[in-house]
């Protein structure tokens, strides 16, 4: 590539010390006689990475009122003191030139700036036009505080259930596989299965890149001389790939194949753990209609679905040879082997998502490879607060905080007591999922598209929505209202119709949850800059507004405030003012009512306090006899986790039969839904890279990461370049039936895709492939599949 | 760790270390090259990778060679000490000048001091990615230096280091202006170091967390301007200390108070 060694220089120059270094010449003396270093007067505070939900934890080095310097926490059990390039990197996001500092509103084609006072007031407005057709769209990346007002806000004040996050988009085919499966959501595993297993399947997951510090945790052991076989199944060649033992290429879908495959050798030859699945498990069978718990089956009729199911036929299915699948059978039939399985995106944005997760809980409970440090099956997730704001808190328009469903009558109840707001104040109705929200905001009011406003918070939805010429639309769609809190212009900002500049990280209190149920605290170091302020704050604001604009739902039960906060004499304090908002802690006011709702599905939280002290602490985390707050690292294993009766080795106590076991389910083999053709004859599969973190709207600020990789590309099979007539940089288009767009081409690039498929990274706004991508969703999750649909590709005219 | 057994000094046969330095050298003409102007627009038609001629690249080390390395061949002392001596080094009073000018040329690869540097050379994309082969115990050839690394040898070194100049292939052209400026100032580098009193050693000026090796920027392939001016001296914490602040050690784990130890 063409790059100019000296604007290189000037650039990175911006970012270094070089500009602070301001003399040279021999040792420099302060009137105290001190040589000054640049590092006196460095602050250090632990936060939380900003990024990815492996939660590392980072120490901030804050001097003068702005962040300078980053390292790893040497006392985070997460990341040991090593994080990844973006890790390392973090403290620079806050510093793009173009960030938001004052609230715009769209005015034709331009937008004008103007007060806070006046945008509090346009969205007040726009909900008194009609509470059920305001929505809020959020993100895995609010921190908890913020999802937990905003949920509280939509469901229990305007009691419509129009709130739903991107995560919806991310690992909600994770939820829906741990439901159905174990009838509680998230892991019972943890990070401490890395270190412990002789196995690591990774199912579609490219951690060397997206995971980077879980990877090294489990590589890094290779390294002290300690044997781990990674079994690497993809669709295409990653750098992960390099890492690992043994690589099964597969066909897109091919891993329901595969994971039924195992089972069936399992069943068949008698290597299944006889014992604990007496013990432990049940087995189920989708029922009809589908419904996501399914029906009971027996262990018969279960051998006799898996059966089927040879490695030969699964040769056929997947394209992976029936050795192979002997292979992974015989391991998961070696009890003293400790078997870990990783996924994250190549299952969950899958239209077979609920069950290819529910089939690989099925042959890490059919194996008995469950339960013991190492033996787990494990899903990662995207966001650092995935687990933390959404799963949790229940920021989805089906759920209420603390794992409790809207259709279910005491779950209600129960929160508006928690709530103390009137009985019946939240509607029984679920609200729309995110397909489903943008759909009805991009269609007229009279064709049935009934909501009229959305608010976005904290993410980027008009570059990570599927097929964007339908989902994101609004613009003809007549009297629609987009409002977008973030930190930079995006592609959502471009089509808002009200901007509001938000703190970002460090420049407000927040906290995460991440993929290992480890809760996580950190405070405010810097200021954000000009107007900008907290999503949480703004979501407050805006309550307070409708309060005084007489909205009957912003008053609880007493008539007070729904965020009535008060300070240690219990006087009240006007936290929707930006100058009080600081006065008390809010994050720690809401989190101790949040805390409130985690004990009915046993993921019991520690008071704020214990989290400031720590570097998270996974849940659940109970009060020992000597006052002391203990956290569980195995859940439903008697050794670890205090929820389990004495003798009971195994429990699943919120099992969905009620009796303690965990569902082994038979899902069958199903084709795409969009499958390559004459027409469309190439698999275009999409994700992410190391450097860039989900739409890059951050990473893409920061040079060193920019500049390590500065644009999208597509990844070409050698054989259908050459047949194509495509060399390495040309120009080609990509064509799907939804849209098209135009990209340079990388053959034996960053990715290895077969022939006959290719792979375009999402994180250019400037090339959006989700213009091309397919909106098919699964029926559980109503998550979309962004790895697989049928495309074309042709060389672009010069 | 400072105290791990890392060895020092020479350990490759002389034929590797020729080697060795033949690829550092072609890397460094291939960095020159790839950061000139391209001149060939339009060089599209084949798929292009890195032009090194494979003949002359060493295969990396695997981390179980590695292992088995130390076992089998111990370095001497005579060995290390032969390798050091080689190297030419100031003694007494360092020019400032070349201090703050070394300091200040590595700070260019670096966000802040403490940052992960990028690579200033071409690297594979995938693959098993030789950086040991240069990194392992550092390089000099002429006026180019391969720094040993700086930490515990980790595996995955492309998770920290990215490419300064990108991923693609020569002729890829890719649209290198940022989509905004950044107004980051990051954390500078001391180019000098607090001493009590002149002629006393001066304190470590830096946190040494993943700068546990201090051959690393401090020895035999360290810039001048930084280079130790006793190289034969081999236990650095002996004489020069670290600070509590500077590692971002917490204070309760201290037993006295910190300005003592600052």
């Amino acid at each position: 590539m063409s790059v100019d060694r000296r604007s290189f220089l000037k650039m990175t120059a911006m970012a270094t010390a070089a500009a602070t270094l301001t003399h040279t010449g021999t040792s420099v003396r302060d009137a105290h006689g001190e040589v000054p270093l640049p590092s006196d007067g460095v602050k250090w505070d632990k936060a939380p990475c900003r990024f990815c939900g492996t939660g590392c934890h980072v120490q901030v080095g804050v001097k003068e009122g702005r962040v300078v310097s980053i390292a790893g926490d040497r006392l985070a059990e997460v990341n040991k003191g090593l994080l990844c390039v973006k890790g390392y990197h973090v403290g620079l996001i806050l510093y793009g030139k173009d960030r938001l500092t004052t609230p715009l509103l769209r005015r034709g084609d331009k937008f004008d700036p103007i007060s806070w006072d006046e945008a509090i007031q346009i969205i007040a407005e726009r909900v008194q036009k009609g509470s059920s057709g305001f929505a809020m769209y959020g993100s895995g990346q609010w921190t908890i505080p913020e999802g937990y007002a905003a949920n509280k806000l939509m469901k229990g004040g305007l009691g419509n259930n129009h709130v739903d996050p991107n995560a919806r988009l991310c690992m909600a085919s994770a939820v829906t596989g741990f439901l159905s499966t174990y009838g509680v959501d998230e892991p019972a595993g943890c990070y401490d299965d890395l270190d412990k297993c002789d196995v690591v399947i990774l199912w579609g997951n490219n951690p060397a890149e997206m995971h980077p510090v879980l990877f090294s945790r489990v590589i890094d052991r290779r390294s002290r001389g300690e044997n781990v076989r990674i079994i690497d199944i993809g669709t295409r060649r990653t750098r992960s790939t390099d890492f690992a033992d043994d690589y099964l290429e597969m066909r897109p879908h091919g891993d329901l194949a595969i994971a039924n495959g195992i089972a069936h050798l399992l069943v068949k030859e008698s290597g299944y753990d006889k014992q604990f699945v007496t013990d432990f498990c049940n087995f189920r069978a989708d029922s009809e209609p589908a419904e996501l718990l399914g029906k009971e089956t027996s262990f018969a009729d279960y051998q006799k679905q898996i059966e089927e199911y040879t490695p030969q036929r699964v040769e056929e299915l997947s394209g992976v040879p029936a050795d192979k699948i002997r292979m992974l059978a015989d391991l998961f039939k070696n009890p003293s082997l400790k078997i870990t399985s990783l996924w994250c995106m190549g299952m969950n944005q899958h239209t077979r998502g609920t069950a290819i997760n529910s089939l690989v809980h099925g042959i890490h409970l059919l194996s008995g490879h469950f339960g013991k440090p190492g033996d787990a099956p494990t899903s990662l997730t995207g966001q650092p607060s995935a687990c933390g704001t959404v799963r949790e808190v229940g920021t989805l328009a089906h759920t209420l905080p603390g794992g409790r469903l809207i259709a279910k009558d005491a779950h209600r109840a129960e929160t508006e007591k928690f709530w103390n707001v009137p009985n019946g104040r939240i509607n029984p109705k679920p609200g729309y999922h995110t397909v489903l929200m943008w759909e009805k905001f991009s269609t007229p009011a009279e064709k049935g598209g009934d909501i009229h406003t959305i608010w976005v918070q904290v993410t980027n939805p008009g570059q990570t929505l599927p097929n964007l010429p339908k989902l994101f639309n609004h613009r003809s769609a007549g009297d629609k209202f987009l409002i977008v809190s973030d930190v930079y212009p995006t592609a959502t900002t471009a089509a808002a119709d009200l901007i509001l500049p938000s703190a970002l990280w460090v420049e407000k209190n927040g906290m995460f949850g991440n993929s290992e149920r480890r809760t996580q605290q950190w405070f405010r170091m810097v200021m954000p800059p000009g107007q900008a302020r907290d999503d949480c704050w703004q979501t407050i604001a805006v309550a307070r507004r409708l309060w005084e604009l007489g909205h009957p739902g912003m008053r609880d039960k007493d008539g007070r405030f729904l965020f009535h906060t008060v300070d240690e004499n219990g006087n009240e304090v006007p936290i929707w003012q930006w100058e009080h908002y600081y006065d008390v802690n809010v994050d720690k006011r809401l989190f101790e009512e949040y805390r409130l709702f985690t004990t009915m599905k046993h993921k019991n939280l520690a008071p704020y306090d214990e989290y400031v002290k720590a570097r998270g602490l996974r849940w659940p985390v109970v009060q020992q006899q000597d006052g002391s707050w203990r956290e569980t690292r195995f859940r439903f294993a008697e050794f670890d986790d205090p929820f389990v009766e004495k003798g009971r080795r195994i429990q699943f106590y919120h099992s969905v039969t009620n009796d303690d076991k965990a569902l082994v389910w038979f899902r069958p083999y199903e084709p795409p839904p969009e499958v390559p053709d004459n027409e469309y004859p190439l698999w275009l599969c999409t994700g992410r890279v190391l450097e860039h973190w989900h739409t890059g709207t951050m990473t893409m600020r920061v040079p060193q990461l920019h500049r390590a990789m500065p644009q999208a590309y597509v990844e070409v099979h050698p054989e259908d370049a050459a047949r194509l007539g495509i060399g390495n940089g040309s120009s080609v288009i990509v064509e799907s039936r939804r849209g098209q767009i135009t990209l340079r081409a990388w053959i034996q690039g960053r990715g290895a895709p077969p022939k006959g498929v290719i792979f375009v990274p999402f994180f250019d706004e400037r090339l959006l492939v989700n213009l091309v991508t397919l909106d098919a969703h699964d029926p559980f999750s109503k998550q979309p599949d962004y790895k697989k649909c049928a495309v074309r590709l042709r060389k672009a005219p010069v | 760790m400072w105290t791990e057994d890392v060895e020092r000094g020479a350990t490759y046969p002389r034929t590797v270390v020729v080697l060795a330095a033949s690829v550092i050298a072609v890397s460094f003409i291939g960095f020159f090259v790839g950061v000139r102007e391209s001149a060939t627009e339009g060089a599209e038609g084949h798929p292009t990778r890195l032009q090194v001629d494979s003949a002359l690249v060493a295969p990396a080390l695997s981390y179980a060679q590695l292992r088995e390395k130390s076992r089998t061949a111990p370095t001497t002392q005579a060995e290390a000490l032969r390798k050091i001596a080689a190297v030419p080094s100031e003694d007494g009073n360092r020019d400032g000048e070349r201090t703050y000018t070394d300091v200040l040329a590595r700070s260019n690869l670096r966000a802040y001091d403490g940052a992960p540097p990028m690579v200033p050379h071409p690297i594979p994309i995938r693959g098993d990615l030789p950086c040991l082969t240069c990194h392992d115990q550092g390089l000099v050839v002429g006026s180019l230096r391969a720094p040993a690394v700086s930490h515990a040898k980790l595996t995955n070194c492309v998770q920290c280091h990215v490419p300064a100049n990108g991923p693609f292939p020569d002729g890829f052209p890719a649209d290198i202006e940022p989509i905004a400026l950044n107004e980051f100032s990051g954390l500078a580098a001391a180019h000098q170091s607090p001493r009590a009193w002149d002629g006393a050693p001066p304190v470590v000026p830096h946190s040494t967390w993943m700068r546990q090796e201090c051959d690393s920027c401090h020895g035999p392939s360290g810039a001048p301007g930084i280079r130790t001016t006793h190289p034969l001296r081999q236990n650095c914490l002996q004489c020069h200390a670290t600070s509590a602040i500077l590692e971002n050690r917490p204070m309760e784990q201290l037993p006295f108070g910190s300005e003592l130890l600052r």
